[in-house]
């Protein structure tokens, strides 16, 4: 009986010693937690090398659309523009007009590159109605 | 009797070390696997390699349809590629074996010609006499920002590629926007040769009116079973016009310039003779374009 006592008195006493472990171990695990989030996510992100064209900025997807444009404006090849306007969507009119817009509204391109991509548009979608 | 406690074992501070490290690990796989940070509005250098080739792909194309080196030299310095010159040699010749379109070969080797002799640079471009700014719309509310004519509009936009295009806008070499007409070509010489060193070689030259040596023009050699695009100018330090192909001593070709020309037919190594034996000669062919 007195054995039991001298434990639980034991156990008591140092409780709150454990509770400042506890919370200390909680502590350095929320400090290693921030640190390498922070050396993750802005010290050293992951890189991404192997992207895909869809995934260009705006603007540099406004000039590739440009250069498809360009381009078929000298061989006049549907299918060849269609193919690499397939990388930046699903749609190619879509993205032509949407790389236009950009063209127009923010980036103002040169009216000869205005030219270019709205013929390019135009025979996408002519080449598309029945 | 009375029992006395256990002794309590001090405890050093390797708990701390242990959770700072689990955290640690917990941070770096949240951030590096579970979340990571995600690139939406990438530049072209981060293209993965195959997508690489389609841009300067494009920029060749670009290019062909409108001659304008600095913007095309400014477009392939988005891809930072670290010697671009190769980069696009290599592609030429794989768009030589594997694309379906020949103007792509033919408008890379135009490229690459063009950047060996030496386009300037879009900085240098800068320091040329202004001309005239290309009319551009503009929008009440937020004007949209010059555009140099000759840069590409991707690049202007970019703080770190292609940087002294945004300071200068106005000065700007002029654009020729006119598409390189192309010319028709016959046959002006046609001669076998005997060289040990250079056995069943056809050597293709391709000339234009006054004489100067072409790149980038197309060529089709076809066989009994089979054909094949070259495109002159792959092969600069042997001349911008030049193109060869390995024959078969035992195979009849035909050739001719794809953009207009007339067929040359039996076109076939002939047998040379020497002391160690018999061996295939080669063959030159000149075209040169009709004034």
């Amino acid at each position: 009986m007195q054995v039991v006592t001298t434990h639980r008195t034991l156990r008591r006493r140092t409780s709150p010693q454990r509770r400042r472990r506890w919370m200390l171990f909680f502590v350095s695990i929320f400090v290693g937690l921030s640190l390498g989030l922070i050396y993750g996510w802005v010290i050293n992100p992951v890189q991404y090398v192997d992207t895909t064209p869809d995934r260009l900025r705006a603007d540099f997807k406004t000039d590739y659309v440009l250069m498809v444009a360009e381009g078929y404006s000298r061989h006049r090849d549907l299918d060849w523009a269609r193919r690499y306007l397939a990388l930046l969507g699903d749609q190619p009119d879509r993205v032509v007009e949407e790389a236009l817009n950009q063209a127009v509204m923010v980036l103002g391109y040169g009216s000869e590159d205005l030219h270019l991509m709205r013929t390019l548009l135009q025979d996408l979608r002519r080449s598309e109605t029945p | 009797m009375r029992k006395t406690p256990p002794p309590t074992t001090p405890r050093g501070p390797g708990y701390l070390f242990t959770g700072f490290i689990l955290g640690l690990a917990l941070g770096l796989a949240i951030s590096w696997w579970l979340l990571p940070v995600e690139y939406r509005d990438v530049a072209p250098a981060s293209l993965r390699t195959d997508f690489k080739g389609v841009y300067r792909t494009l920029i060749a194309v670009a290019y062909w349809a409108r001659p304008d080196p600095v913007r095309a030299r400014a477009r392939l310095e988005l891809l930072q590629d670290p010697a671009p010159l190769e980069a696009l040699r290599l592609q030429a010749q794989q768009a030589l074996a594997q694309s379906p379109w020949p103007w792509e070969p033919e408008a890379l080797a135009l490229l690459v010609n063009a950047l060996e002799e030496g386009v300037p640079s879009v900085a240098a471009a800068e320091n040329l006499p202004p001309t005239p700014p290309q009319a551009t719309p503009t929008m009440p509310a937020t004007p949209p920002p010059p555009v140099s004519p000759t840069a590409p509009p991707g690049a202007t936009l970019n703080p770190t590629a292609v940087e002294p295009a945004q300071e200068t806008p106005g000065a700007t070499p002029t654009v020729t926007l006119v598409p390189t007409p192309i010319p028709l070509f016959r046959v002006v010489q046609r001669e076998n040769f005997c060289d040990p060193l250079r056995q069943a070689l056809l050597h293709i030259e391709v000339y234009d009116a006054e004489g100067q040596p072409l790149a980038g023009i197309p060529l089709e050699i076809s066989w009994a079973r089979g054909q094949e695009r070259l495109v002159t100018g792959l092969k600069p330090e042997l001349g911008l016009g030049y193109a060869d192909f390995q024959m078969d001593p035992n195979t009849t070709y035909r050739l001719r310039v794809i953009t207009g020309s007339e067929i040359l037919t039996n076109v076939a190594p002939l047998l040379c003779r020497a002391p160690e034996g018999a061996y295939p000669g080669g063959l030159r062919i000149v075209f040169q374009a009709l004034p």
